[in-house]
This record gives structure tokens, C-alpha cells and sequence, in this order.
């Protein structure tokens, strides 16, 4: 809501400028956003009279005109010729200089010396008129005075940011009346009484209203003998000040009027609208209509409208029809001024996503008390401004149950939700300056009367933050609450997640947040099969692009977009989780919530850790992520995870695992299909993992139970054999711990080659072994014993011992 | 006496400084301690002293040979070390090389505010809650006072999945859902941090983002309790010379409802390009629980009050931190994730 500051002054003093008064309204609750100078500064640009208008003798496009600037008669050459002698138009003196520093010097045009420029509106900054026209003055405009002045060009223009509940400052005098609580100044009304000439619209003209719930007041009245013309300077200043664009007298009126009241109007043509008669009805289904934008629009039985006699001619309080607009052959008008039902018409700016200012007010709902001041206010203008006549009589369907209301107030309940200590008179006080009306019914109880206006006011509540704000919210003290302890520590499962980020950060992986929609296109390109559970995707109705229609059920297109993104940044070496929801549907579409639950997933590539002068760098690959969930099964103590040789449709068909717990499948490790990986512009190898939490958190737990320190020292041997590379490491480790018994109490594998100093197929493996008995030293036989029974268990794979 | 001893001091103090090799020192060590030393040898002329002064000589001879052994073996540990002058250079260091790097990630800075936000109000005595991303109709909207067809749902557009089901557009629901798992018990003192969704996508608005819900419900929560709750927040978060302002607002669910402002940390208030020159940043929205939210929710406006608030976490990062582009928390470049590390 646009607030021209010295149009607000028309209904109100509030004794201070509008950036103080912008302030104080912010700091109680109508915040101003901002407040702007509404044009530009026009040094030398004064008010000149056109004395004398003549052909150009070279060009016949361009006149000579000479202009009385008061000081002196200056002669221009001008291309524009909406104007005659005796008019008073804005002059650019040489010298003056107009928006978009365009500097006016004294030229030669043909021949003809032009010392200065008539202006037309646009060359102002003005959106009025048509841009080769020259902007014609008031008469009554002094000679040589500055034309910023003259046309308030210098107004301020306060920006009110309002929230749906104050829709009472949609309108100027609802501003007011703010003010008028705020500052304690009074609100004058502008002159709203018509005066009525010829014959009573009564007599020739009905309205029938149909459904009375969706329309409960309708107002009419008729101008007749008029002409449409601009609307004088003023009034279209005011209104491209408000953020309107000026139309014709009639329009122009209906808007300003809806500026000052917060009331939309609409104006019919009066000889176009058929058999004497509007009908405000819902539209049936096979209706039509062409709105004032010239666009058809389809009606449905939800759609509330105007009609005459024979056919529909606006659709109510959303948009006009063209069959009945205002045009330049109009010679009378029927001003429309009419509360409609919210919601209805809600629902009809929807459907056909039109909203405006007119159906923005009412979705919020007009004041059913003022439709008639509004009414008789737009009438009082024409007659003013127009030649036409006012007609007898005002037809008035109301229907309108709605009278002020009472609220019952305690003054000691005010303090208890506030913590204050307001007394009781300046909570009086204070609903006073707002106008409502108090009634002391018993002690602590007042009784409160809201006018029509403040539909916002409706608890006990509501007249606590009005007296609060007014109070001022900065004198309420400062204070804890108080009350029981309870038990806050967080959840397990939160402290779990916490606990995963440490651990991966601690193993140089950064966190990333992508978004929780996907586009689905990303999981056909990941090749994951139409009967994957990741192909239920819960679809997204209203999207912006493709990139939000479906709710993730993997989050590894979000970071395989971040390693695009750095890899494309030259940001090549990277270890990278998130941790997030994924959403299951229990059924498509959804009638129940989903299921939310959360994943892993992590994403290396590149070389780790940054190569330094003392730290050597390793390729990041399925061991990188393999070692950093070990350590979060580690450090929860979660037992039975198992890697079986299995790959995902996009990840490389040998460099793959399963992880499965319990033998159920909780995810994957697996290095990105390189032809995935060239689908995706991934230059270089990306190894992925995704696990579900759930199933870990189940089994975790952060407790170790310690066991006493052994007192005998172990004895430490190294076992290498050279072995087929179809067996697994897994194999021949579980092969030792069988041969080992309970002797053996550590198995560390230190070290892996292939190569020239192996047979071809095979592979060295090399073990660090510890030996410890509980109760007394081993003996170097005792050791030898065992030792040999590993060798021969390993034997069993065709193993041979190396060097 | 004293005197005697003084003298002692100083000569022996001057010969141990001048020693010039290790066996130097040994043979001053002998001259002066050793059992025909210059102090053996005045200590045991200690029967001569009258009587009562004999044991303040004796500890005072004491504490001198004490000094003097430590002095030595002082003077010793220079001359050794510098005797050994080439095994030293040898093993000479290169302190200014940079140190062993350690391979540590970081959390994503919205990760380390949230965990800051948690920390300060669990320090307060506060629960955090969770709530389900996707959610009904009723609890985003219903439940907190938003009738259907209503403008107030303008103020947040929606991502919907059904009529029924669309994606949060704040943390307020598990408000609802909180209390009603509570109801009718107090008090109601908790956080709900996550995820929330909005169909916008400007430099200034991400169609995903994250919120901080605070709800407190008892028997008498005033306004003046939760303007003391936010300062203390704002002081924790951003510093303690930190000041708020509350101004009037809307939001359904609360009444009286109020837009939170905390001093502009760009400027110290003096007013910037970021404050627009007020001197303030709005940082958060609050408010007394609204009494029809508590009814519908199972508890009786007429025993208790509440408040409530919510903050944007990446509203909070961006001040803190200074980030100037919201688009960066969610492009997860390493180059501005590595900034935190
Ligand atoms: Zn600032």
C-alpha cells in the first residue's frame, strides 16, 4: 500500500514528517518499508503560457512557439502540437536539466533558434498522456513557477508493508485513523454527499442480488450527461503517486476513491447494460465472459458475477466485462460499490490468476458499513469533476447481518500474558485512541465495542497486542520463565548423528545440505530399474522446474551435483557426506504421511588427504570409505556387518560391495560405472556409499565394556604367504582365526602386493599376528605350534609361504 | 660470620660464571665444597660462634651450599652442551616448515549454527523436538490458525504433494504435534530444528531452507519471558553487547505477534548498507501462542499461556559469518565449505 504523504494529510495532521511518522507506525506495527521521494528534481523547469503557435517555415512537422516564462518570452521549436496558444506548459529553460541528466541547451533546429524545450509528461518522469505530448498545466498555474513544485513532485510516498490482517490500511482514512491512535490527532472525512439532479434511478433501474452470502450489499448509482475526459492534473498525479495508472474521469474516480476508502467501485456503462436491470448471481456452467483485458474467460457455477437482463457483464469484484466498459462514447455511467465474499472471490482471482488491487481487498474483506460512504464519495467526485449529473436516488440491497461486536477485557489478564503492570487507565486510554468503545461492566471487566473497521479484533487476545503495541513493545520488562526442570538431553538417535558427523569429520570429510527434491530424470540416468524402491518417488504438484518435481529417495544426485560442481571449479579432491531424509510413500498418491528416514551417503574422489611436504596424498577410493564407516561401526560397537561382491546398476561392476547387517542389505560402496560417471562430465573416478541409519542406530551402543589389562606380556609374529587372488581376504583371515585358537588375540594385515615379485594371478599377503595367554607367558614352542597350524590352514588355499 | 660467608658467596659465585671447561668446574666444585673446601672448612669453625647465633649461621651456610651445587650443575649443563656444538648442528630443525597437517573435514556451516542455536536454549532447559517434512494440511496450517482459503496463506507459498499433504513451509507444526503429545502436561519447553520449503528462488530466497521452532507452554509464560528468552539468544549467538527490539506483527498462530530485531553487528547500529540504514536486523518472528492453537491442541487458554518463535537458520549463518549469498549453503563448494575448516 502506497501512502502519498500529503494526500494522507487530507484526513489527518499527525504534526511530524513522514519519515518520523514512517517510524513510529513501523514500531507499532504498520511497517513501513520504505519511504521514497515520488519524482524527480526539475531545475528549470518552470510553468510557461504558450502566447503564440506557428508553422515552421522549413519543416512541417515542427512548430515555432514562443512562451511567456514571466521573466522573459523565449522562442522554442517544437515537434509536438497537442497544445495551443493560452495554455500553460512545463518550459525547460537552457540550462535546466530533466530525469536521466538530460541537459537542455539553447540549438539551432532548421534554422530556427530553440532556446529552451516544452516537456511533455514522460520527459518529467511521469508516466501520463502519450509521450510526444506535451503535458498541459493547470490555468491557475503561476507563471515561471517550478514545475516540481507545482506538481508536489517532491511528495513523499510512504511503502506500507501490511499484514494480512490489517487490510483496514488498504485505505487512506483507514491510515488515518492509525495515525489517529498513534499520535491522538483527528480524522476528517472528505465531502461525500452528492448533489442529486433529474430523474430517480429507482424509477427506471433494479438491482437483484441472488445469492445475498456471497454478495451481502450491493450499491448502485447513475451519472448521467457526462463526458469522458481526463481527469484533471491533480487527481492523476495523485494516483500515479498511489501506483495507479490515471484512465479516464470515471475510472480515475472509482480508484481514488478505492485509495482513500479501501473500497473497489466499478463503473458499467450505463446505456450498455440491458433492460434497466443488474442480477448479481453465480454464473452457470456453460457461461462466458470477456474480461476488460479482452481475455474469454469460462465460468463455473463458483463463479460469482454481474449480469443485466440477457448476459454477464463483470466478474464480481475481480474484473469488469469489456461489453460494458467505460469508453470514450459513454454519456453515462452505474457506479458499482458492493461487499462480496471473501473467499468466493478469492477463489475467483485464483482460477483466473487475476489478482488485483480491487480483489485483493476483497479477499480481506471490505468494511460493509462503508460501501455506501464509498458509494456516495465516487458519486460526489463526478458530479464534481464531470459536467454529468448525479441521479435522484441510491439503490441499497443490504443484506448485511454484521454489527460492531463486543469483547469482554480484563485489565489483570492484559498483565498476566504481558508480565507488565499497565494500569488500568492507560489501558483505557489506550483502546479509546483506537476508537472502540468501553463500557466498565463490572471490576476488571470492560466491555469493548470493535467497529466494522478492525475485523481483526475479535479475542480477548487480540486487544492485549493492541494495547501492548501502542504501550510500546520496548517497555515490556525483560524476564525468564520459570517453572519445572525437565529431562532435555537429546534423543539417542540425534546424539547418533552428531556423533557419525564427528567421526567423518575427524576423517577429513566435509558435510554437504543439498535440496530434498530430485529431478526424477536423475535416477534413470543413474540406470536404477523402474522397479527399484528408489523409483517411488513422491511427486511434487507445483514445482518450478524439473529440478523440484519429485522428494528424494537417495541423496546421491545432490552429491554427485557437488562433485560436479567443485570438479568444475578445479576443486578435484574431495570427501564429501550428507546426512538426510529420504521419503518412502506407503502409497501413490499419498494418503497417508510418508516415511522420512535417514541416510548416509558419502562421495571421495581425487587425491586424500592434501598432499603436504611430510604427508604423502593416496587416491580416494572404495578403501577411503570403507575405512570411514568402520570407524563409525567401530565406535558404536555395531557387530555383523558384512560386505558381499554385488553392484549397484551405476556403480562399476567389480569394485562394488553390499554392506549388509544381519544379513540384511543396509546400503552400498561401490566406484561410480565409468560410464555413469561420463554421463554426469565426472572426468575423474567418484566412489560413492549410501547406508541407512536406522538399522545401525538399532544396534549401536556407545558404551565399551573394558576389560582388565592383560599382565603377560604377548609375543608378535609376522606370517606372509603368496596366494591365488580369487581368494578373499576374508577367506584367509577366518582361516587364521579358526587355526589361531584362543591363543591368537590379534590379526592386523600390513601389508598387500602384487606384482614382478609374485607369480602372475596371484597375490602376497602379509600379517602382523599377536599372541597372548592370560594366565603365564608363551613359550617359543607353544608358538611355533600354533603358527604352524595357521600356515597349513592357509596351505588349504594353496598358499605358500613368502621369504 | 656473615660476613665471612657473604664474601664466600661472591667470590665462588664469580668463579663458577668464569669456568671455561667442565673439568675447571669440577676442580672450583672441590675447592669450594669438597671436604677441604673453602665452606667445609668455615663450617666447621661454626663452635667458635657464640651459641645463639649458631644455628641462623648454620642454615644460612646450608642454603649457600645448596645455591652453590645448583649453580653448578647449572654451569655444567652449559659447558656440555656447548662442548657438543657439532652433534647439534647436525640435528639442526627447520622450525618454520609447516607443520604435519591433520586430515580433518568440517560440518556444513548451517550444521555448527543449528548445533550453536541447540546448545544455547538445551542450556536453557529446552527439549528438541522433530517433526515429520512432509506434511498434512492441518498441522502446517490448520491447526495453527490459518483457515482454508484464507489470505494469511499467502504469506507462504506452498510446495504441495496432495490437497492434503505438502511440504512444511515452517517448523511451526510440530508445535502442534508437541503439544498434543504432551497435553495435558508442563510444562511444554522446546526446540524443533529442520528442514522447511517455500516456492521461491531468488538470490534471496531458496525454494529449501532451514528454521528454528521455540514453544513454551505453563502455567504463566508472559510476554516480558519470552522478550527476556530472545535477548539472552541474541546475546549468546552474537554477542553480549547485543540489544533487541520487538516491533508489532502478524503471524496466525500468535497473538500479540512481533518481528525481532537484534542490533545490526555490521555496524554496531550506527546504520549500513545491510541494516538499511536502521541499525537493525530482523532476524527472527514470536509471539504469545495463539489461544485457539493451544485449544486445538489439547490444552485450556484459560490455565496457561505460551510463547512461541521461529528463526531462519541461514538468516543467522549469514550474519554470523558474513555470507552475502544463500545460494552458497546449498551449491556446497569446497571453496566456501573449507572456509569453516
Ligand atoms: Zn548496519
Amino acid at each position: 500500500m502506497q501512502v502519498p504523504y500529503r494526500w494522507l494529510k487530507d484526513y489527518i495532521d499527525p504534526g511530524m514528517s513522514a519519515r518520523e511518522l514512517a517510524d513510529l507506525l513501523t514500531l507499532s506495527g504498520i511497517e513501513v518499508g520504505s519511504v521514497e521521494r515520488f519524482g524527480a528534481e526539475l531545475p528549470g523547469v518552470v510553468v510557461g503560457l504558450v502566447k503564440k503557435v506557428e508553422q515552421h517555415p522549413g519543416r512541417s512537422n515542427l512548430t515555432l512557439v514562443e512562451v511567456d516564462i514571466g521573466e522573459a518570452v523565449l522562442n522554442v521549436v517544437c515537434g509536438a502540437s497537442n497544445f495551443k496558444a493560452g495554455d500553460k506548459v512545463p518550459f525547460a529553460k537552457p540550462g535546466s536539466i530533466l530525469p536521466g541528466d538530460r541537459l537542455i541547451n539553447e540549438t539551432k533546429l532548421y534554422g530556427a533558434l530553440s532556446s529552451g524545450m516544452l516537456c511533455s509528461a514522460h520527459e518529467l518522469g511521469l508516466e501520463l498522456g502519450a509521450e510526444d505530448e506535451i503535458l498541459i498545466l493547470d490555468e491557475q498555474a503561476p507563471l515561471g513557477a517550478p514545475v516540481d513544485r507545482l506538481l508536489d513532485l517532491d511528495e513523499e510516498i510512504l511503502h506500507l508493508e501490511l499484514t494480512p490482517n490489517r487490510s483496514d490500511c488498504l485505505g487512506l482514512i483507514g491510515v488515518a485513523f492509525e495515525v489517529a491512535a498513534l499520535t491522538g490527532a483527528n480524522v476528517v472525512f472528505p465531502p461525500c454527499e452528492p448533489v442529486e439532479r433529474g430523474r430517480n434511478l429507482k424509477d427506471f433501474f433494479q438491482v437483484k442480488v441472488e445469492d445475498t452470502e456471497l454478495c451481502p450489499r450491493y450499491t448502485a448509482r447513475a451519472i448521467e450527461d457526462l463526458v469522458i475526459a481526463k481527469s484533471p492534473l491533480w487527481m492523476q498525479l495523485r494516483l500515479l503517486k498511489a501506483g495507479i495508472r490515471p484512465i479516464s474521469n470515471v475510472v480515475d474516480v472509482t480508484n481514488y476513491v478505492m485509495w482513500e476508502y479501501g473500497q473497489p467501485l466499478h463503473a458499467f456503462d450505463l446505456d450498455l447494460l440491458a433492460a434497466g436491470e443488474i442480477i448479481v448471481r453465480r454464473a452457470r456452467a456453460d457461461e462466458e465472459l470477456i474480461t476488460l483485458d479482452g481475455v474469454k474467460r469460462k465460468l463455473d457455477h463458483e463463479v460469482l458475477i454481474i449480469a443485466d437482463s440477457s448476459k454477464a457483464v463483470g466478474l464480481a469484484g475481480v474484473m469488469g466485462g469489456k461489453n460494458t466498459e467505460i469508453t470514450a462514447a459513454t454519456r453515462a455511467v452505474l457506479i458499482e460499490a458492493a461487499a462480496f465474499n471473501p473467499k468466493n472471490i478469492r477463489r475467483t482471482a485464483r482460477c483466473f490468476t487475476l489478482p488485483s488491487e480491487a480483489s485483493q481487498r476483497f479477499e480481506k474483506g471490505v468494511n460493509h458499513e462503508t460501501v455506501l460512504q464509498a458509494q456516495n464519495r465516487a458519486a460526489y467526485l463526478i458530479g464534481e469533476l464531470t459536467d454529468g449529473k448525479v441521479l435522484n436516488g441510491l439503490i441499497d440491497i443490504n443484506s448485511s447481518a454484521i454489527k460492531p461486536w463486543t469483547i469482554q477485557l480484563r485489565p489483570s489478564r492484559v498483565n498476566k500474558i504481558l508480565g507488565t503492570d499497565i494500569a488500568e487507565e492507560e489501558i483505557m486510554a489506550i483502546l479509546q485512541r483506537l476508537g472502540l468503545q468501553l463500557e466498565l461492566e463490572n471490576e476488571d471487566q470492560l466491555v469493548v465495542t470493535v467497529p466494522l473497521r478492525r475485523p481483526d479484533l475479535l479475542i480477548e487476545e487480540d486487544l492485549v497486542e493492541e494495547i501492548v503495541r501502542l504501550h510500546g513493545y520496548d517497555r515490556v520488562p525483560t524476564t525468564l520463565p520459570h517453572g519445572e526442570l525437565i529431562e532435555n538431553r537429546e534423543s539417542l538417535s540425534e546424539r547418533l548423528k552428531s556423533l557419525i558427523r564427528d567421526l567423518l569429520v575427524s576423517c577429513g570429510f566435509y558435510e554437504c545440505i543439498t535440496y530434498s527434491f530430485i529431478n526424477p530424470d536423475i535416477l534413470s540416468r543413474l540406470r536404477i530399474a523402474e522397479d527399484d524402491r528408489r523409483m517411488l518417488l513422491i511427486p511434487v504438484q507445483n514445482p518450478f522446474s524439473e529440478e523440484q518435481a519429485a522428494m528424494r529417495t537417495t541423496l546421491l544426485p545432490g552429491l554427485l551435483k557437488a562433485a560436479q560442481h567443485n570438479i568444475s571449479y578445479r576443486e578435484l579432491n574431495m570427501q564429501l557426506f550428507e546426512l538426510g531424509a529420504v521419503y518412502t510413500p506407503r502409497e501413490l498418491p499419498i494418503e497417508n504421511l510418508p516415511e522420512e528416514t535417514e541416510r548416509l551417503t558419502l562421495l571421495v574422489s581425487g587425491f586424500v588427504p592434501e598432499p603436504s611436504w611430510v604427508t604423502p596424498s593416496r587416491r580416494a577410493d572404495f578403501y577411503e570409505i570403507k575405512g570411514a564407516l568402520e570407524v563409525i561401526f567401530k565406535r558404536m560397537q555395531v557387530e555383523g556387518i558384512t560386505y558381499i561382491d554385488r553392484a549397484e546398476p551405476f556403480t562399476h561392476p567389480t569394485r562394488s560391495a553390499q554392506l549388509l547387517l544381519d544379513g540384511l542389505k543396509i546400503g552400498f560402496i561401490g566406484e561410480l560405472h565409468p560410464d555413469v560417471a561420463a554421463d554426469f562430465a565426472l572426468s575423474q573416478p567418484v566412489t560413492l556409499a549410501e547406508i541407512e541409519l536406522d538399522p545401525l542406530f538399532r544396534k549401536a551402543n556407545l558404551v565399551p565394556r573394558v576389560v582388565a589389562l592383560p599382565r603377560y606380556p604377548a609375543a608378535n609374529r609376522d606370517l606372509a604367504v603368496v596366494v591365488s587372488k580369487e581368494i578373499s581376504a576374508s577367506e584367509l583371515e577366518e582361516a587364521i582365526w579358526g587355526a589361531g585358537g584362543k591363543l591368537l588375540s590379534a590379526v592386523r594385515l600390513f601389508d598387500l602386493y602384487e606384482g614382478k615379485q609374485v607369480p602372475a594371478g596371484k597375490r602376497s599377503l602379509a600379517y602382523s599376528l599377536i599372541f597372548r595367554r592370560e594366565e603365564g607367558t608363551l613359550t617359543e614352542a607353544e608358538i611355533s605350534e600354533i603358527l604352524k597350524k595357521i600356515e597349513e590352514a592357509l596351505f588349504k588355499f594353496g598358499a605358500t609361504l613368502r621369504g | 660470620m656473615f660476613r665471612k660467608l657473604k664474601e664466600l658467596e661472591n667470590e665462588a659465585c664469580l668463579k663458577i660464571k668464569d669456568a671455561t671447561s667442565i673439568d675447571e668446574l669440577k676442580e672450583i666444585k672441590v675447592s669450594i665444597l669438597g671436604k677441604k673446601g673453602e665452606l667445609t672448612t668455615l663450617l666447621r669453625s661454626l663452635g667458635a660462634v657464640d651459641p645463639e647465633e649458631r644455628p641462623k649461621v648454620g642454615s644460612a651456610a646450608n642454603a649457600l651450599r645448596l645455591e652453590l651445587e645448583k649453580l653448578i650443575l647449572g654451569k655444567e649443563q652449559l659447558l656440555r652442551d656447548a662442548s657438543l656444538g657439532d652433534k647439534w648442528a647436525k640435528e639442526q630443525i627447520d622450525i618454520s616448515l609447516p607443520g604435519r597437517p591433520a586430515a580433518l573435514g568440517q560440518k556444513h556451516p548451517l550444521t555448527l549454527v543449528n548445533d550453536e542455536i541447540k546448545e544455547i536454549f538445551i542450556g536453557l532447559g529446552f527439549q528438541v523436538a522433530h517433526g515429520p517434512e512432509i506434511e498434512s494440511d492441518y498441522y502446517n496450517y490448520e491447526a495453527l490458525n490459518f483457515p482454508a482459503d484464507h489470505p494469511a496463506r499467502d504469506m507462504q507459498d506452498s510446495f504441495y504433494i496432495t490437497t492434503k499433504y505438502l511440504l512444511r513451509t515452517h517448523t511451526s507444526p510440530v508445535q502442534v504435534r508437541v503439544m498434543e503429545k504432551l497435553a495435558p502436561s508442563l510444562p511444554v519447553r522446546i526446540i524443533a530444528p529442520g528442514k522447511v520449503f517455500r516456492r521461491d528462488d531468488d538470490a534471496t530466497h531458496s525454494p529449501m531452507f532451514h528454521q528454528v521452532e521455540g514453544l513454551v507452554v505453563d502455567q504463566e509464560v508472559t510476554f516480558a519471558d519470552l522478550k527476556g528468552t530472545l535477548l539472552l539468544f541474541a546475546r549468546e549467538m552474537f554477542g553480549p553487547e547485543q540489544k533487541i527490539r520487538l516491533r508489532p506483527s502478524f503471524f496466525p498462530f500468535t497473538e500479540p505477534s512481533a518481528e525481532v530485531d537484534i542490533s545490526c553487528i555490521m555496524c554496531a547500529s550506527r546504520g549500513c548498507r545491510v541494516c538499511s540504514n536502521t541499525g537493525w536486523l530482523e532476524i527472527l518472528g514470536a509471539g504469545m501462542v495463539h489461544p485457539r492453537v493451544l485449544e486445538v491442541a489439547g490444552y485450556d487458554p484459560k490455565q496457561v499461556t505460551g510463547y512461541a518463535f521461529g528463526m531462519g537458520v541461514e538468516r543467522i549463518a549469514m550474519l554470523k559469518y558474513g555470507i552475502a549469498d544463500l545460494r552458497l549453503f546449498f551449491t556446497n563448494d569446497l571453496r566456501f565449505l573449507k572456509q569453516f575448516a
